[in-house]
């Protein structure tokens, strides 16, 4: 990394940490707040998207999963947060792993097809299996967890816990990306035939890869669930899916920077189209079109090029 | 439970099932010839449904004068989806996901707009053929007769298309090698939005011919569209007659399983057949080799 990326980094950091104190309204630190958790499911989302290159429309389960998991045991049970939202993790990974195990032996859009009909099967599940998941009566009350006597259930408090979630995921699939194991993944997208000549296992690792994938995502719908407090069968629909894809593809997939750029834009964009009134989410389609039209490699990667190309060449010369 | 109630419901499913087909042939022949999954073959297939509902009430054309100009109009739609959002992206790299991408654009843009315009509410498009009969012992509706008619008879024309007119080989000659397609000197930008035409006409025919089944409105599109995914998933792309019989097929095991079974799981019933079925022939039930 140069000494100017590692500035940038440096910060970024620091203002990630001070959103609260320069944007004073709840509501806007409100935002912030849903962007870090969608921050986080677009990251997971591009593990498999991006670093693996292979398809899945089922993702929104396995967010919807992890909620439901976290929420369904701190609201039933009475488990403190603090371990239920590790348990949806863990819990939407593993059935991220059956769900990888079973389906990645399909590629393209039948792997995407597939993946959808687990998230469809689930969600019939979640809607019908009243006794345990409430159905449509919702679960509500979902508390938020609690830090001494203080609960985490100001938009304050809570930027600083998704916050540090965030950091450790960006921390961890950075190092996997260096890892052998990120550079095998590597492999296997820009061809798959060639990897499996230079003798990687390359079922194994997407199957593992799909799993940290579900473990996040779970996390992420967790951290959503005791955030917003209310959850139900909705919380698995396809609009997740779609927004993830909105935001890794719009911000460029196979970065990181590209689904933290994604998902601030996939928040903030909407609520100043607030403006256009009722005409706010077809604008945004427009946007959208525009944006996978003019750039289709991602915004990200477009201004690291626009800022190796100016900025960079400036100070050299 | 009688013998006329299994009748009963085997209609319903044959009757469904069609119309299913009707709609996954659009999206199958994009997804074929393109190499697009157009998000938006949904709300094409409900824009087809309410341009024949605002023609026929402001118009005061009958059903078939509103179905023309509907189909028209979405086949232009089409053409113009096809030029936006598809054809800028040709040839760049990730196109299945980019595509994916500026088609849900699209599919935001006409759902929301369709609320905005209309209203978020159901629309009756009358027919004149909404008597309901008994024949043997089942209760059938004209609207659904006239449904499984025309769409065989569409079925029929679009297969005599495809294979015995010069533009129709040329579309499955492009659906089967882009590089040998264009080899032989065939435009594919034009085979490319012919593609988008026609499936778009197809859509919005499925949406007229349900519209008077099943209501108009803008979220219609939603729910077919996944039922579209399972149908083209389970036919083998680029299958005609595979669509039709896996449309069938889901009609059937939908209707029966939700009657006899549990109406609560019919979704996850269609899709666990589906997954089965993909683990087992991945490649679909009617895909030829090679």
């Amino acid at each position: 990394m140069t000494k100017q990326r590692w500035l940038a980094n440096l910060l970024l950091l620091v203002v990630a940490i001070l959103v609260p104190t320069i944007f004073k309204t709840p509501y806007l630190v409100h935002l912030f707040v849903l962007s870090g958790i969608f921050a986080l499911f677009s990251l997971a989302y591009d593990i498999v998207i991006g670093m693996m290159g292979q398809f899945s429309f089922g993702h929104q389960a396995l967010w919807g999963l992890g909620a439901y998991i976290s929420a369904l045991l701190a609201v039933d049970t009475g488990v403190s947060p603090w371990f239920t939202i590790p348990a949806g993790a863990i819990g939407t990974g593993i059935f991220g792993f059956a769900m990888g195990w079973i389906s990645l032996r399909l590629r393209g859009a039948y792997l995407g097809i597939i993946t959808l009909g687990f998230a469809v099967i689930l969600q019939e599940v979640i809607i019908n299996w009243k006794t345990v998941t409430h159905g449509w009566l919702q679960v509500l009350r979902i508390p938020a967890p609690k830090l001494g006597d203080t609960a985490l259930n100001t938009p304050f408090s809570y930027y600083y816990l998704v916050l540090a979630f965030l950091l450790l995921t960006i921390y961890f699939i950075k190092s996997i990306q260096r890892s052998r194991f990120g550079r095998g993944l590597a492999a296997l997208r820009e061809n798959e035939q060639r990897a499996i000549s230079l003798g990687i296992p390359i079922f194994k690792y997407m199957v593992v890869a799909f799993t940290i994938s579900a473990t996040l995502s779970g996390l992420a719908g967790a951290l959503f669930a005791h955030y917003v407090h209310t959850i139900n069968p909705n919380t698995l629909a396809t609009s997740y899916l779609w927004a993830a894809l909105i935001i890794v593809l719009v911000g460029g997939s196979g970065t990181l920077g590209g689904p933290l750029i994604g998902t601030l834009l996939f928040i903030f964009v909407p609520e100043w189209l607030r403006m256009a009134a009722a005409l706010r989410f077809a604008v945004f389609g427009i946007l959208i079109v525009v944006c996978v039209v003019f750039v289709p490699e991602g915004l990200y990667p477009r201004l690291l090029s626009l800022w190796n190309r100016f900025i960079v060449s400036r100070v050299k010369g | 439970m009688g013998w006329s109630q299994l009748r009963q419901q085997i209609f319903y499913g044959l009757t469904n099932g069609m119309a299913y087909a009707l709609f996954a042939i659009g999206l199958s022949l994009i997804w074929g010839i393109v190499g697009v999954i157009n998000l938006a073959h949904g709300e094409l297939y409900m824009l087809g449904a309410m341009l024949a509902w605002l023609v026929g009430t402001t118009l005061g054309l009958n059903f078939f004068g509103s179905a023309i100009v509907s189909i028209v109009v979405l086949g232009a739609v089409g053409i113009l989806c096809n030029r936006v959002a598809v054809q800028p992206l040709l040839g760049v790299r990730n196109f299945l996901l980019l595509t994916l991408l500026s088609t849900l654009g699209l599919s935001m843009i006409f759902m929301n707009g369709a609320i905005v315009v209309w209203g978020d509410i159901s629309r009756e498009v009358t027919t004149p053929f909404s008597e309901i009969i008994k024949v043997g012992g089942i209760q059938v509706s004209g609207e659904r007769v006239v449904t499984f008619a025309i769409t065989v008879g569409a079925v029929l024309l679009l297969h005599f298309f495809l294979t015995r007119s010069k533009l129709g080989k040329a579309l499955r000659a492009s659906a089967q090698s882009s590089f040998g397609a264009r080899l032989v000197g065939i435009d594919l930008k034009r085979i490319y939005a012919l593609g988008f035409a026609l499936a778009s006409a197809l859509a919005a025919l499925a949406g007229i011919l349900l519209a008077p089944i099943w209501y108009a409105y803008p979220h219609m599109g939603q729910a077919m569209l996944i039922k579209g995914f399972v149908t083209v998933i389970l036919a083998g792309l680029g299958s005609i007659f595979g669509c039709v019989a896996a449309g069938l097929f889901i009609g059937l095991a939908e209707s029966l399983f939700g009657y006899y079974i549990s109406v609560y799981y019919r979704d996850a019933f269609c899709f666990l057949i589906m997954v089965i079925i993909l683990l087992a022939r991945p490649t679909g039930l009617f895909q030829k080799a090679g």
